[in-house]
């Protein structure tokens, strides 16, 4: 994902002079595709995030436009407030952008687990939060944001995600895309009543895991939502009566929160199960797909057991 | 010059104390320690180009410490950029002259409130205007306590190493924070030296003196490297019992007051 961002960013710079790229000092082996061709645009601002949210509200503030670039927890939680007040605030058209969603960088520590980031910014009135769930989404969602800006969380994972093929690809802010069935797909009668909403990049296991126990279940990926989308969300989850969300994130202020959130201020009763991360990850440090592992025995159990209902 | 600038710092302090008075409102002292900057500042187009809000090669002013806003709101009414009937909904519900300073007040150029802001900030727009190749300068207007902010060093850092001459910061050394002097709280000192072994340009300046303020600025924006102006002024300047009192950072004056502060500003 990372690669397809640094790949887009380069390439729309090409034609458009206005792009700034800011790191916070991370980004070795990604960031310098885009240093070596506009090294006037790129600013390494050293291990400072609440400074280069500030200069990126700065840059915004002046009609240019600005990507901030880091690991998960750094250019978020660490400069809340700038991205509150600086950014949020002023509806400046800043993409924080960050890498290693959930426990994607599991065995280097608390400290670079980013398993509660959605539930900070997705609290900020006009963010929008992105949450790709392959290569081909982060570039469709950079290119929505280029021609729609407003403050964005742009949450990728890391390398190596596998390509989904989407069925109705149209892109827009609380819309969902379909993953599964692949078209063409006719294999099965598909379910009308019980669906599965995926953010970012576990899509592509979750998948596995629907096709092998549950697959008639119609699975899709939400790229773009927010505090502003609700409304557009509940109306695109009118037909479902059960709703399985999945997250690389805790519970707590999370996509499946979200969900359940939009569901109860439309009054509509469905029924959300929400799968994420579980609440004692925090301080586990392991391997990503160990510490991702009872995320996905959780949705195998939950499938099994509608299944079986 | 001089004497214009005289008359509006009386002007602001005047609007300033009728705002903070009818909305019941803090921050007085703050507000009074910056009205002959403001002053100096908005009566030279040579330090401060800003002549019209919209036009985008005025010169950027930045209040990072936003809670001495009505000393800015009421010198960008003494501008005209707006009447004094719409400054004086200043503190009501809904109005958008808000006890901060705020982005929907024309001439204000952000909102700050939060401390520690509005210098890097001012450090993205110094980039913007550089890589722009416009000529616009960017001033940043900041207390001394506010410098106990670690942000602030970061920008301080990153406006040196990008040699951001176009930046200028303020820094207001009214030596009162919010419960005691900044040296009881956190001493800055020496505050010129760390300002000097971070690579700025530092003057310091009697910010109650403005043929001394009127040069100092007019010499930052000339400078070749980032200016940092270390303006020592009294909290309250100009109200006798106000002055050096750390009160008058959260009191409202009564009628008797404003009365009594008003008749001072004018040696009546």
């Amino acid at each position: 994902m990372r690669s397809a961002f640094i790949k887009w960013l380069v390439n729309k710079s090409q034609a458009d002079k206005r792009i700034h790229l800011l790191t916070g000092d991370l980004g070795y082996s990604v960031v310098e595709s885009f240093q070596s061709v506009f090294p006037d645009r790129f600013i390494n601002v050293g291990v400072a995030e609440q400074n280069m949210t500030g200069i990126a509200a700065g840059l915004t503030s002046e009609k240019l436009l600005a990507y901030t670039y880091s690991i998960g927890i750094f250019p978020t939680f660490r400069c809340a407030e700038q991205i509150r007040n600086d950014i949020d605030y002023h509806n400046l058209p800043v993409v924080t952008c960050t890498v290693g969603s959930g426990v994607a960088y599991g065995s280097l520590g608390y400290s670079h687990h980013a398993i509660q980031d959605i539930s900070l910014m997705r609290a900020l009135p006009n963010m929008v939060i992105a949450t790709p769930c392959d290569p081909a989404q982060v570039i469709d969602i950079l290119e929505w944001h280029y021609n729609n800006p407003c403050p964005m969380y742009l949450r990728l994972h890391k390398s190596g995600e596998g390509s989904l093929r989407r069925e109705n690809c149209s892109l827009g802010l609380g819309l969902i895309q379909q993953i599964y069935p692949t078209p063409g797909d006719f294999s099965h009668s598909f379910s009308r009543d019980i669906c599965v909403l995926v953010v970012g990049f576990t899509a592509e296991k979750v998948s596995i895991i629907v096709n092998n126990h549950a697959p008639h279940i119609p699975i899709f990926s939400v790229p773009l939502w927010g505090c502003s989308a609700k409304n557009n969300f509940i109306d695109e989850l009118n037909e479902f009566k059960t709703i399985i969300t999945v997250e690389d994130h805790v519970l707590e202020g999370g996509f499946g929160a979200y969900v359940m959130e939009s569901l109860a201020t439309a009054r509509l009763n469905k029924t959300v199960i929400p799968i994420t991360l579980e609440s004692d990850v925090v301080g586990k440090v392991a391997k990503e797909e160990i510490l991702l592992a009872p995320l996905f025995r959780q949705l195998q159990q939950t499938l099994l057991s509608l299944v079986q209902g | 010059m001089t004497s214009s600038s005289l008359s509006i710092s009386k002007s602001i302090r005047e609007l300033s104390l009728r705002l903070v008075h009818k909305a019941k409102a803090s921050h007085i002292g703050s507000a009074l320690s910056i009205a002959d900057l403001l002053a100096v500042m908005i009566s030279d187009a040579d330090i401060l180009n800003l002549s019209n809000p919209d036009d985008p090669n005025r010169d950027r002013l930045l209040l990072s410490k936003g809670h001495a806003c009505v000393a800015l709101y009421s010198a960008l009414c003494i501008k005209g950029f707006f009447d004094v009937h719409e400054l004086m909904s200043y503190g009501e519900d809904f109005s958008p002259f808000m006890n901060h300073a705020s982005h929907y007040v024309p001439g204000v150029e952000i909102s700050t409130g939060a401390l520690g802001h509005a210098l890097s900030i001012g450090c993205g727009k110094a980039i913007a205007a550089r890589s722009r190749k416009e000529n616009w300068h960017i001033y940043t207007i900041l207390s001394d306590g506010e410098m106990q902010e670690g942000s602030n060093w970061e920008a301080l850092m990153f406006a040196a190493h990008h040699s951001l001459k176009n930046l200028t910061i303020i820094i207001d050394c009214n030596n009162l924070q919010s419960l005691t002097t900044v040296e009881e709280t956190l001493s800055l000192s020496p505050l010129d030296d760390k300002l000097v072994s971070f690579g700025w340009a530092v003057t310091t300046v009697n910010g109650h003196c403005h043929d001394s303020l009127r040069e100092t600025l007019l010499e930052a924006k000339k400078s070749d490297s980032p200016h940092a102006i270390i303006m020592n002024t009294i909290k309250g300047k100009g109200i006798s019992f106000m002055e050096g009192k750390v009160e008058w950072h959260y009191k409202s004056p009564t009628n008797a007051d404003l009365e009594k502060a008003i008749s001072e500003i004018y040696g009546q």
